[in-house]
């Protein structure tokens, strides 16, 4: 029988986590390698999950002290509560944009390749209310789902890129080892700050049944993404070069266009490639209404989050139709990555951790906590 | 019980809103362009299309011709693709479609080439695995030629250079992405097979080497046994299944080739030395009967094989080095693939180098090695 208490194992959050990281960056991310330090991008996965794992540790590390509480409850707590509303605040803002810039992504891409006469509003808007539904769930409806995105979605991603394998050419990934470090330290950089999900755990931490294991299971997460990242840079690259895939708006979408599934007739592969890629993007986008709709309601304090979804679509589909085109909604992510993306994976959790140490603030004996 | 009527009739709009298909397309409504072929017409490109006629293909009926070929211009693709619209009520589809033929005045247009790769590859339409070719007639000549063959010309052509059953011909094979990434790394430079259509039969007539995104020579089928002995099969990979050097009375069949080369910057003047050292393994296929037992040259002895694989060294290296500086001097273009085992064998050496490739390339102090070993004699002594 499945539980109804709301709360998610560890093994769910990994899921969720893998989904989330996975799906912000890696549709772009070998043109994001290939931009940086060419064929050599590759070295960027790696040190980017370096950092990723730092930053998780700190938020976990946070979040454990705090295991009943979300980042509304204990940064008001730690830094005042004018302070503490200002960072949650942000933080909604951060996820509101970045959501909506993925909505708009997401029906650029689905208009572009599978539905060019239907009108990118209506796309945009049915993804939103499919996400909704779900979101009204609760965790634990998205945690299941999430154990079934996972196979429906991005295992068959997974073996479609392995028939691709086979088209590789060796030399499209040298020279090898000839990135600068300059390059190395601002691309790694990037690609840390653009893979979302992470702020996550400012959240989630309540959400679990066993929240002790969480820095562990989310670390062992962070390896498991950055292998599949790893694994998509090397066969993207590997078929196309980095010149090529540089010019590619999508370029792991293009890998569609090139590889030929065995015996199958299927005329159009890409569409094949984006059914699977439309589930991991609804858990994406899911996980960012969901968590702004939990954020608002423990910031105005309403004992009914519900209806908060019904006042955040409007806002989400709105700044979702602000970019001009694709090449703007692009820019204004970039610009977006820039701005908000670092403050929240380190300056914010470490201000706070050491606030809250200095201060002896939360539990602080791991093994007390249930 | 008034709420469930509510339900039941807010789902009964939502399921007869949403299902079906509106705008949909019957099959027999569509044009699936097999094979496209681009010409250069006065100041007009020029589209072929070879559209199946699928009853007669897929024997369910129907009369006529196993293909219908249209022509349309315009001054780029997608205008020429639009225009077909004016003379058939078919929606043309590009999703099956298997290779694009480049017509010989079409070759000679820079900015023709240039626009059309730039459409082919931002247009989710076509794949990037469609095969590419040139010819030196016209584009729609080819397609519209009649080979001796159950299949219509461009499904033939597909078939020519596809699946394991074309291992003599699989290896020239290029992709449009293979295409166009050649054409990226070498700043307009590449290498495309060249079909004819002579006596009733499509056949492959050698390369046409592209240099500056135009045509600027042709490699015939003789250059490309020794070019397939230095650059190997498949795009430049490291061994060839099949190839023959038929020297005065003996046939040479070669199973596999390795290629090492070595790089280094050339110590007497500005440029590179590069050494190109090819081992391979094959077997004696062909002589001739001897007219008396007496005077047989037999082969069944280790030195009659030393002294064989010496005559087919001196032979097949001759060939090979007038072959490279005919390449070095005349066409000026990479095709050896050497840049690859450069990127990986010397990263910083290519790193210094590379923007300058090509003037690095024709001046090389370029020298081949063969080492023929002969495995196996066939069954005679």
């Amino acid at each position: 029988m499945f539980s109804n208490n709301d709360k998610i194992s560890i093994r769910q959050l990994q899921i969720l986590l893998i989904l989330t990281l996975f799906t912000s960056v890696s549709l772009t991310l070998p043109r994001i390698t290939s931009e940086f330090a060419d064929q050599n991008g590759w070295i960027l996965i790696i040190g980017a999950a370096i950092l990723t794992m730092i930053y998780s540790y700190i938020i976990t590390t946070l979040g454990k002290m705090f295991p009943d509480q979300t980042i509304v409850e204990y940064s008001q707590k730690i830094l005042t509560k004018p302070i503490g509303i200002i960072i949650s605040s942000l933080l909604i803002a951060k996820l509101v944009l970045f959501g909506s810039l993925e909505l708009r992504v997401f029906g650029e891409l689905v208009k572009q390749t599978l539905l060019k006469n239907t009108p990118i509003e209506f796309i945009m808007i049915t993804m939103l209310f499919t996400v909704v539904y779900l979101t009204r769930k609760g965790y634990e409806a998205r945690a299941r789902l999430g154990e079934l995105i996972i196979f429906l979605g991005l295992i068959p991603i997974i073996l479609v890129l392995i028939f691709a394998l086979q088209d590789i050419e060796l030399d499209r990934l040298a020279p090898f080892f000839t990135i600068k470090a300059k390059d190395f330290i601002a691309g790694s950089y990037y690609i840390s700050i653009a893979m979302v999900g992470i702020e996550s755990l400012y959240i989630a931490i309540p959400f679990l049944r066993n929240p002790k294991k969480v820095t562990k299971a989310v670390i062992h997460t962070v390896l498991f993404v950055a292998a599949l990242n790893l694994m998509i840079n090397f066969i993207t690259i590997g078929l196309f070069g980095s010149a090529e895939a540089a010019r590619e708006i999508w370029p792991v979408m293009a890998i569609m266009q090139v590889i030929e599934l065995p015996g199958s007739f299927i005329a159009r592969q890409d569409a094949l490639m984006m059914s699977f890629w439309i589930l991991t993007t609804f858990a994406l986008i899911n996980c960012y209404i969901f968590f702004i709709t939990i954020l608002t309601s423990r910031l105005i304090k309403s004992k009914e989050a519900n209806w908060i979804n019904l006042v955040i679509i409007p806002i989400v589909y709105g700044i979702s139709l602000i970019p001009n085109n694709v090449p703007h909604t692009f820019e204004m992510m970039k610009k977006a990555i820039q701005t908000f993306g670092f403050a929240f994976v380190l300056p914010v959790p470490v201000v706070l951790l050491v606030v809250a140490k200095i201060r002896k603030l939360g539990v602080k004996d791991e093994t007390n906590q249930n | 019980m008034k709420r469930i009527k509510i339900k039941g009739l807010i789902a009964c709009i939502i399921s007869l809103s949403l299902c079906g298909c509106w705008d949909k397309i019957e099959i027999n409504d569509r044009g699936f362009a097999i094979g496209i072929g681009l010409d250069k017409i006065g100041e007009q490109l020029q589209v072929t299309y070879t559209i199946p006629n699928l009853p007669v293909i897929t024997g369910q009926g129907g009369s006529g011709e196993q293909k219908f070929v249209k022509i349309s211009e315009g001054k780029t693709i997608h205008e020429a693709n639009k225009r077909f619209n004016l003379m058939s009520s078919n929606k043309l589809t590009f999703d099956h479609t298997k290779i694009i033929i480049l017509g010989k005045g079409f070759l000679q247009d820079e900015v023709e080439m240039r626009k059309a790769l730039d459409y082919l590859s931002r247009s989710p339409d076509y794949a990037l695995s469609l095969l590419v070719f040139t010819t030196d007639k016209t584009a729609q000549e080819i397609l519209e030629a009649k080979p001796n063959s159950d299949e219509p010309s461009s499904m033939f052509i597909d078939s020519m250079f596809s699946g394991t059953e074309a291992e003599e011909l699989n290896d020239y094979k290029t992709t449009l992405l293979d295409f166009l990434i050649s054409l990226i790394d070498t700043k307009g430079g590449g290498s495309l097979p060249l079909l004819s259509y002579k006596d009733k039969e499509i056949r492959m007539e050698g390369i046409t080497v592209i240099k500056d995104y135009i045509e600027c020579c042709t490699l015939s089928l003789e250059q490309l046994i020794p070019y397939n002995w230095i650059r190997g099969s498949g795009g430049g990979k490291k061994t060839i299944k099949k190839e023959e050097y038929i020297g005065k009375n003996i046939t040479y069949q070669i199973s596999q080739i390795r290629r090492n080369v070595e790089f280094k910057k050339s110590e007497t003047k500005q440029g590179l030395d590069i050494n190109i050292l090819l081992e391979m393994e094959g077997d004696i296929i062909e002589h001739e009967l001897s007219k008396d037992k007496n005077e047989d040259e037999d082969f069944f002895d280790e030195k009659s094989i030393k002294e064989m694989e010496k005559e087919l060294k001196d032979g097949m290296e001759e060939e090979v080095n007038m072959l490279v500086k005919f390449i070095q001097a005349e066409v000026g273009v990479d095709v050896l693939d050497l840049s690859k085992d450069l990127k990986i064998k010397e990263g910083k050496l290519w790193e210094e180098i590379k923007d300058n490739w090509v003037e690095y390339f024709a001046s090389a102090n370029i020298h081949v090695e063969i080492v023929p070993n002969i495995r196996r004699i066939g069954m005679t002594k």
